[in-house]
């Protein structure tokens, strides 16, 4: 039986319920420009504390809009 | 305070854009700008990229799952300009195709009077008839890949996932190739998804800012 394939344009994946293609955009949306920050908390030049921080580069408010969302 | 409006992403010497995309200039650098209610999830903000690209702007898109105001969009292109003038040009005429293969565990139900040997035995017969499956998936989506620029690929379980960084003027071919090599398959339970063409998410790098504080 041969291998069963479908092909689906970004609008039709988009507009799409069906689990498949909804997982793939799922994955999309993870992607992009992400901006970081690495902080590291220095005492007498012994690093003591290290923080790695995945953007929130925004202000809380549209965070909060964004979480409600 | 904010402006009430969300970054789409930053661009460079484009004069028509859809509406409601809008774009604020930064010296050599154009934000891509859309109200923040009409970008108010992932989804929406994805769709919104998706008529960016649609209309061949040529863009560095953020991530949709994480939205960035105007504000922070501007102090990133002051404070990364040079770097994204550099993406700019690399990803310049480049989208990816998300291939995405899947298949499924065999749910063959094992007899309910069964000593344990055999019942280890069964179940990993079960496995091993998914990793066959696994290594097939593999094979078909290492051949589908070809002539790509660049591609990354996920796994998790009963799925495989690659995006593949691609010429938009080469998408006919491509998909042509896939569809070809698809067909000299006999792969039964397993399904293959394509689709695109997107903005490289998935190839656009992670910014990254290191700072020290010294107590």
């Amino acid at each position: 039986m041969a291998l069963e394939m479908h092909m689906a344009a970004p609008s039709d994946a988009l507009a799409s319920s069906d689990a498949r293609l909804v997982d793939v955009v799922d994955g999309l949306l993870r992607h992009g420009v992400v901006i970081r920050g690495e902080l590291w908390l220095t005492v007498a030049d012994v690093e003591l504390v290290f923080l790695g921080l995945d953007l929130v580069l925004a202000a809380p408010d549209t965070v909060r809009r964004a979480g409600a969302a | 305070m904010t402006s009430g409006r969300t970054v789409l992403g930053w661009t460079q010497g484009h004069i028509a854009y859809p509406a409601p995309v809008v774009v604020r200039e930064v010296g050599p650098l154009g934000i891509l700008l859309v109200p923040d209610h009409l970008a108010a999830t992932p989804r929406t903000r994805l769709q919104l990229q998706m008529q960016c690209f649609e209309n061949e702007i040529g863009f560095i898109p953020t991530a949709p799952s994480l939205p960035l105001s105007e504000d922070d969009g501007l102090r990133f292109a002051r404070a990364r300009r040079a770097e994204l003038l550099d993406a700019l040009v690399q990803f310049d005429g480049l989208g990816q195709l998300t291939l995405s293969m899947t298949w499924k565990f065999p749910t063959k139900r094992l007899p309910k009077r069964i000593c344990g040997r055999e019942r280890l035995r069964k179940r990993q017969a079960l496995h091993s008839v998914s990793d066959q499956q696994h290594r097939t998936a593999l094979a078909i989506i290492d051949g589908c890949a070809n002539p790509v620029i660049d591609s990354r690929t996920r796994q998790q379980n009963q799925r495989v996932e690659r995006d593949i960084l691609i010429s938009k003027r080469c998408l006919d071919g491509i998909l042509n190739g896939i569809r070809k090599h698809a067909d000299e398959y006999d792969a039964d339970g397993l399904n293959l998804t394509v689709t695109g063409l997107w903005p490289p998410f998935s190839f656009v790098q992670s910014f990254s800012g290191n700072k020290e504080a010294v107590l």
